[in-house]
């Protein structure tokens, strides 16, 4: 049956009405956050991308400057060494932190007693704000007076320069990084572990399988897509190195642990380049979104695998 | 659900007028003038929000109208700073009633400032180090002051090497520089004597300085010297270190300005930090100055680069006994420099021109005139702070001798201590350099980083590369 066009508008007006007033209550309960994500997130995402195309004067105002502010980014030499400490950074934390926090939550959930007590402990430093780590870490790799040399010193071997040896440096920083984030992302797999069905187990052991095939064939292919997910997350969270170079060494020795981010910091908080800075910003946020959709296909297909 | 419905459309309301309510200071523009008084009505009715905007002209000028904001106020939890305070502000009401004097305990931050002024937030007055001005003059951060201040008696007495550092190209003021001083060598007096050194004697080359560095080592086990290699702040330690090997590191040639810091003496420099530290391992490397000051104080390492007023620090913080370091003149080898450092009040270039002039008021009242310096002292003596720590004289002359007279009487240390700092004569001060100073500690740091991680490290074409790059990058962008 043909409906005239002419009803047919007042009718999906008033359905349209008819939902809102439905959800009213919702609105007004996303309100809040709403408002605090417009203030605090997109306004400044919308501003970053406008000054980035802005020599920005904070007295005489903003003037529009085309792609310059690219150009310069591009044609700074620090720029290749500030993604490649980045990328550096990343893989060595995928080398080393991505595989603890599993066998970590593996290793727990295996365990008989004491289970609450060891989530507990590796969990610890997520507790610690990011600063007080870091400043407690600076004094482990204190190269005269740090926990680090003094152990070397006392099992006889050679103590070593830590944070003042540019090829050592950014393994100090992902070892901290490892060390105060890997309890948060244990908890994750731990909830993961627990909804293996513990039937699957139990048929294997029946069947005779030895603690590393039911690991290797039940376990890792159980919590695989919990893997997946936490890998992309990871390497969007790595990307952003900021806060244990900014506190440890400045980005130093010798520009070793100057990440991208830390030289967007450089250029607008040290010299006063907000354009450049937004450049940069606005370049770091592409790379992101990449790996975010990639993330975000992932999800997907993973939900609808189960 | 009627009745629920109901209730949400007021809740709405209701949270529509507190948020806006909360919006309101942003959305009235509150200016300093004096003229105008802004005054908002909201009126709420039952669905909407509607604000007027009202302006009342105010006839004459009330007393105590013109606010003056400025860093470094008292910190709220101390009596003793906040009874300073109150005795200035009381003492300044009398030549300005009405001027409202309100000083934020916190100092400058550069990395929130920028947000600041461009949101109008920024206090009027600031107090920067030495390091900062030019940076923030050719940025415009700071207002130009030089009409107000050139009707100040004193302003002819400046020591023109001190008001450079807040002068543009052209010699206009942008600043009041209040303390001064120059890089010398801080030292530990015990570790000398420990090491059979005499402590009245530092080191006055870097010859005399390594050799030194050897006996502290060989004698206490203890660093001789430390260095800074990470950060800018190192990258600015290690420009007084060339200066004084002959150094300009960047220089104006043809109207142009052309890095030089792989001249000789620059080389020279690098190479006697990088032997110390590798051949001799007399060299403690430290991550910040809080380490560098740490280390001295615990007596980890016997000498640094620094002016002697690190000491109020280390007496403040770290309770280091300031009769236990002397400070001597900045080791030479050819240069016959050092640099010199400070702090100096910019004024916000947004605050409007009778806020300017109370402000510049305000600080030529509380650090210059006279009577209220005396007064100070007095009182920072009876506090049990410390008095007398060399530092550069701001003014020549006749009102620089009044200065040091008032001084003389409130000294509370030990000055014998630094007498080799005082008494060293014909070391030129150099200003830091003339442009993009950060930018040049940030990388001076990294050639430094280099030295201080790689043994084979080669100084010259360290150098050389960080010179080319610094000139395509910098230099050659400055329009």
């Amino acid at each position: 049956m043909n409906t005239p066009p002419a009803l047919a508008a007042p009718r999906a007006r008033l359905r349209l009405l008819a939902s809102l007033r439905r959800n009213a209550v919702g609105y007004l309960f996303l309100l809040p956050a709403l408002l605090a994500f417009a203030t605090f997130s997109w306004y400044p995402i919308v501003r970053g991308f406008i000054i980035s195309f802005q020599k920005y004067d904070l007295v005489k105002g903003a003037e529009w400057v085309g792609w310059s502010n690219f150009e310069f980014v591009f044609n700074d030499p620090l720029m290749p060494i500030a993604w490649r400490n980045t990328l550096q950074f990343t893989m060595l934390a995928l080398l080393i932190g991505y595989l603890m926090p599993v066998m970590l939550a593996i290793l727990v959930n295996e365990m008989k007693r004491g289970k609450s007590y060891f989530r507990l402990a590796y969990y610890l430093p997520v507790i610690l704000p990011p600063m007080v780590s870091v400043l407690l870490w600076k004094w482990f790799y204190d190269m005269d007076t740090g926990l680090f040399n003094a152990i070397l010193q006392a099992i006889g071997l050679p103590t070593q320069r830590w944070l003042f040896d540019r090829n050592l440096v950014m393994l100090c920083l992902v070892v901290l990084s490892t060390w105060a984030n890997a309890g948060g992302t244990m908890l994750l797999y731990l909830a993961a572990l627990q909804g293996v069905p513990s039937h699957l187990y139990e048929a294997a052991e029946i069947d005779g399988a030895s603690l590393w095939r039911r690991l290797w064939h039940i376990t890792l292919p159980q919590i695989r897509g919990v893997m997946l997910i936490l890998l992309v997350l990871q390497i969007i969270g790595t990307m952003q190195l900021f806060t244990e170079p900014f506190v440890m060494t400045d980005g130093g020795p010798a520009n070793a642990t100057l990440s991208v981010v830390m030289l967007l910091y450089r250029y607008g908080f040290r010299f006063y380049n907000f354009g450049a800075a937004a450049a940069l910003g606005l370049i770091l946020f592409f790379v992101l979104v990449a790996f975010s959709i990639l993330y975000m296909w992932l999800t997907r297909r993973i939900s609808q695998s189960l | 659900m009627k009745f629920t419905r109901v209730k949400g459309v007021i809740g709405f309301t209701v949270l529509t007028a507190v948020l806006l309510s909360a919006c309101a200071p942003q959305t009235v523009v509150v200016t300093k003038e004096v003229e105008k008084q802004v005054e908002v009505t909201k009126v709420v009715e039952v669905e909407k929000v509607v604000q007027v905007e009202k302006v009342v002209e105010a006839t004459p000028i009330p007393a105590a109208i013109i606010k003056v904001t400025s860093t470094n106020g008292p910190d709220e939890n101390s009596g003793v700073q906040l009874a300073r305070h109150k005795l200035l502000t009381l003492g300044f009401k009398e030549i300005r009633p009405d001027v409202e004097i309100v000083a934020n305990p916190s100092p400058f931050d550069a990395a929130t400032f920028p947000a600041r002024l461009a949101a109008g937030t920024i206090e009027d007055t600031y107090l920067v180090a030495f390091t900062e001005p030019q940076n923030m003059i050719a940025n415009g951060y700071a207002a130009d002051i030089t009409d107000l201040l050139s009707k100040w008696e004193g302003f002819k007495s400046f020591n023109p090497g001190v008001l450079q550092v807040v002068q543009d190209a052209n010699g206009r003021v942008y600043g009041l520089p209040v303390n001064g001083y120059a890089i010398g060598l801080l030292y530990n007096r015990a570790l000398f004597e420990e090491a059979g050194l005499d402590p009245n004697k530092p080191p006055l080359t870097w010859d005399e300085l390594r050799e030194t560095a050897k006996t502290i080592k060989d004698k206490t086990g203890k660093f001789g010297f430390q260095l800074m290699p990470a950060t800018g702040e190192g990258g600015w330690l290690f420009t007084a270190i060339a200066y004084s090997f002959g150094a300009n590191l960047i220089e104006k040639k043809d109207g142009k300005w052309v890095a030089t810091y792989n001249d000789e003496a620059t080389v020279k420099a690098l190479t006697l930090l990088k032997e110390m530290l590798w051949n001799d391992e007399t060299v403690k490397l430290v991550q910040d100055g809080v380490a560098a000051a740490t280390s001295l104080t615990n007596g980890e390492a016997a000498m640094h680069i620094k002016a002697p007023d690190l000491l109020f620090w280390m007496h403040d913080n770290l309770g280091a006994k300031v009769e236990n370091y002397g400070e001597g003149p900045m080791p030479q080898a050819g240069g016959n420099a050092t640099l010199t450092g400070g702090a100096a009040w910019l004024f916000s270039p947004k605050a409007s021109p009778e806020v300017l002039q109370a402000a510049v008021e305000w600080s030529l009242y509380r650090d210059f005139d006279l009577a209220t310096y005396e007064l100070d002292l007095k009182t920072k003596k009876e506090r049990g702070e410390l008095i007398g720590i060399p530092s550069l004289p701001l003014f020549t002359g006749d009102y620089q001798a009044k200065r040091d007279e008032i001084l003389k009487q409130y000294v509370n240390v030990p000055l014998e201590n630094f007498a080799p700092y005082m008494n060293a004569t014909n070391i030129t001060m150099k200003p830091e350099p003339p442009v993009e100073a950060q930018k040049l500690y940030t990388e001076l740091a990294n050639v430094l980083g280099a030295i201080a991680s790689d043994k084979n490290a080669d100084p010259q074409s360290l150098l050389d590369e960080s010179v080319k790059m610094f000139q395509a990058q910098v230099l050659d962008q400055i329009k």
